[in-house]
């Protein structure tokens, strides 16, 4: 028998962690697929700040999702994880999968592209080297 | 470890001091002498209590204030205490680059909105190029030379007795929303919201664990407790030298005069290093603290240690803030300035530690390390001051600010 | 405020019922807007002193940069802070001074003139300090704080704390 898992208090607004124990983001959407008849399916968690900011207030999130198509419209869009990769769960979310193969990093890797016109920004590693 | 541990006592002497302890000490010991002294000794006790907690939070596990109220009370409460102090600490962060520009000002005499970009520079130069130790050690060893208002207070002998009986509170007898308005800034300027998810932060920059609670408890008590006693310090000083000569804090120049009393052609020098240093460590660990609470907020990649390429995100937050803070301050008065922003460090606090008080008793994230009664109550206590400074601070911002 | 204390009095109900059961998540935006209006407000009537008080402030603080002029020249004159700190500071004492007055011109027409000759008092004492004239500067200086005494308040609360055997 499988133990009930409580979304709210177990998954909703954690940290996200991947295979290689990288920050994926929060989960700030769960989603959804309603059946009818029967309860829904949960399909997969998001990872998106229109989304998280729509939580606080709705046309906070319009406002999010308008401005994230004004600045990059082509990385622009949330991180939907499928809920089957999501192996534990608890104060963090642990997913069994490598967060390269998702957009998870599109935004630090279009922002990282300004930063290393910045000297000092490049390279990686940590700093003193 | 004894240098770890001395390394952490050092960063928190250094780090206790800024711009707002410095202006609301003197400005404080200059209009009510030594009476305001127990108002120095309750933020310092609050403030132990809460870096402790979250010092044992960050250690236990290795999240941080901001990831902890996230992740209990959701995005809807999380956005509250984000955006209060997102607002506070920028116009902080302000006051601190400010605070650099009147060191210089006092140095050469020059314009002090010459020196704000130049500062602003230099602060965020230390954070893109240095790690996290170069920011807090390097600082805090710099931040040492505040020191010397302790070495001042010794050399212009007050009477200790009345020093000592100020650590009571008392009434005033004259002015009394000037007095309480006083009151509030001081104990919001020890009490500065930033510093407990920063604290937290760095505990998990430097990899705190279990094994570590002795250190964390040491560096809370014996670190905030030097530190306050340079805060009460410059209020002595202030009482001894600059009241009775019947002068007010109303701008920094009267404040060098905390230091000429006791060091004379010293004074002025150690005087401006004193601020100098102060207030840039302090705008450091307000701009990495901004970056810490926006990138554990939305689960961002994050770490002082990281080049700005692999944290891109974190990175840009706190080059923006220093970049708005910079602004903000070309148009205000930096004294003016602080003096409104440790009010307001009252009004949000409770909004910060309320959340703390739940988190610090989940086991889910502390384990067998969670509060006992009596942290509770004490804590408890903490909550209720804040929440009293909260409803008062604006209204005496107005009558006695 | 009914749906405010509702919440506040299951404070300490388990926690992941409060957020499965979403109390801490019904604050309406509308009413946290609200809450950040009036704080924004407030913070904005921080501006906004009662006259009278405005006038005193401002005498008060003419009274300190009197006192402060006094002090930095008396220093100066003991070699204990550099002529570019009393010019800086002289300096800043003839801004906050025309300052201060501007912004009581209208309130109290006699306050405001009492600064502007504080103000120019201090004239002869910067014509000393630009002939590195240290002693011509403190003598100067003395006849400032008879046009403004210091606050009197700050004699007196010192008193209430105690004294130094300090220098």
């Amino acid at each position: 028998m499988v133990d009930p898992l409580p979304l709210v208090r177990d998954v909703l607004d954690k940290q996200i962690y991947d295979v290689n124990d990288a920050k994926v983001g929060k989960v700030d959407g769960i989603v959804l697929l309603p059946r009818k008849g029967r309860p829904p399916r949960v399909l997969a968690i998001e990872s998106d700040i229109p989304c998280a900011l729509g939580r606080v207030w709705r046309p906070l999130r319009r406002c999010a999702e308008r401005l994230q198509e004004w600045i990059a419209p082509e990385i622009a869009g949330p991180t939907t994880i499928g809920f089957e990769h999501v192996v534990k769960s608890g104060i963090d979310v642990q997913v069994g999968i490598d967060a390269k193969r998702t957009n998870a990093f599109v935004w630090d890797a279009w922002l990282g592209h300004i930063v290393a016109l910045i000297p000092g920004g490049k390279g990686r590693g940590e700093k003193g080297e | 470890m004894i240098l770890q541990l001395a390394l952490g006592i050092v960063t928190a002497i250094g780090g206790f001091i800024d711009v707002g302890a410095i202006a609301t000490t003197a400005l404080a010991g200059a209009l009510f002498g030594y009476q305001l002294v127990w108002a120095v000794l309750v933020g310092t006790l609050c403030v132990i209590l809460l870096t402790e907690m979250c010092g044992r939070l960050a250690a236990v596990s290795h999240h941080t204030l901001a990831d902890a109220v996230r992740e209990r009370l959701g995005i809807r409460y999380f956005a509250v205490p984000l955006f209060l102090e997102v607002v506070v600490d920028t116009m902080v962060l302000a006051a601190e680059i400010g605070g650099v520009a009147i060191a210089l000002h006092l140095a050469t005499g020059i314009d002090y909105r010459v020196f704000v970009i130049p500062a602003a520079l230099a602060l965020w130069s230390v954070l893109w190029f240095g790690n996290f130790s170069v920011v807090e050690n390097g600082v805090a060893f710099l931040g040492l030379v505040a020191v010397s208002f302790v070495f001042g207070m010794w050399e212009m002998r007050p009477e200790w007795g009345d020093v000592a009986r100020a650590a009571i509170p008392s009434l005033p007898s004259r002015d009394a929303a000037q007095y309480w308005f006083l009151a509030i800034s001081i104990v919001g300027s020890v009490l500065q919201p930033f510093l407990l998810n920063f604290y937290a932060s760095g505990a998990v920059e430097e990899k705190w664990k279990i094994k570590d609670l002795w250190m964390n408890r040491t560096v809370a008590v014996f670190g905030m407790s030097f530190g306050s006693l340079i805060a009460v310090g410059i209020l002595v000083l202030a009482a001894v030298v600059i009241g009775p000569r019947g002068m007010h804090v109303d701008s920094f120049e009267q404040a060098v005069f905390t230091l000429v009393a006791p060091f004379g052609e010293w004074g002025l020098s150690l005087f401006v290093a004193s601020l100098a240093v102060a207030c840039f460590g302090a705008g450091a660990d307000l701009s990495l603290n901004l970056a810490y609470l926006v990138s554990q907020g939305f689960g961002w990649n994050w770490s002082e240690n990281l080049k700005p390429h692999e944290d891109a995100r974190f990175a840009l937050v706190y080059s923006f803030a220093i970049l708005l803070a910079a602004a903000v301050v070309m148009f205000a008065d930096p004294l003016k300035l602080t003096m409104v922003t440790m009010a307001l460090n009252g009004a949000v606090a409770p909004f910060i530690v309320f959340p703390l008080l739940i988190v610090m008793n989940d086991k889910a994230y502390l384990r067998d390390q969670t509060n006992g009664l009596l942290t509770n109550v004490l804590t408890s206590v903490v909550i209720l001051i804040a929440f009293v400074i909260a409803i008062v601070a604006i209204p005496l911002e107005v009558l006695g600010g | 405020m009914g749906g405010l204390s509702d919440k506040l009095s299951r404070i300490f109900a388990p926690l992941e019922d409060l957020r499965a059961s979403g109390l801490l998540g019904h604050p309406e935006m509308g009413t946290q807007l609200r809450a950040i209006v009036v704080l924004a407000s407030s913070i904005a009537l921080c501006g906004c002193k009662p006259a009278s008080k405005r006038v005193d402030d401002a005498l008060n603080s003419g009274g300190s940069w009197a006192a402060t002029v006094k002090v930095v020249t008396e220093q100066w004159a003991q070699s204990r802070v550099s002529l570019r700190f009393v010019r800086t500071t002289l300096n800043t004492a003839t801004n906050n001074l025309y300052r201060d007055a501007e912004s009581i011109r209208s309130l109290d027409p006699a306050a405001a003139a009492r600064l502007d000759r504080v103000k120019n008092a201090i004239e002869p004492v910067m014509a000393e300090v630009a002939l590195n004239e240290p002693d011509r500067a403190r003598d100067a200086a003395q006849a400032i704080t008879s046009i403004i005494e210091p606050d009197p308040r700050l004699r007196s609360g010192y008193g209430e704390a105690g004294s130094a055997r300090g220098r």
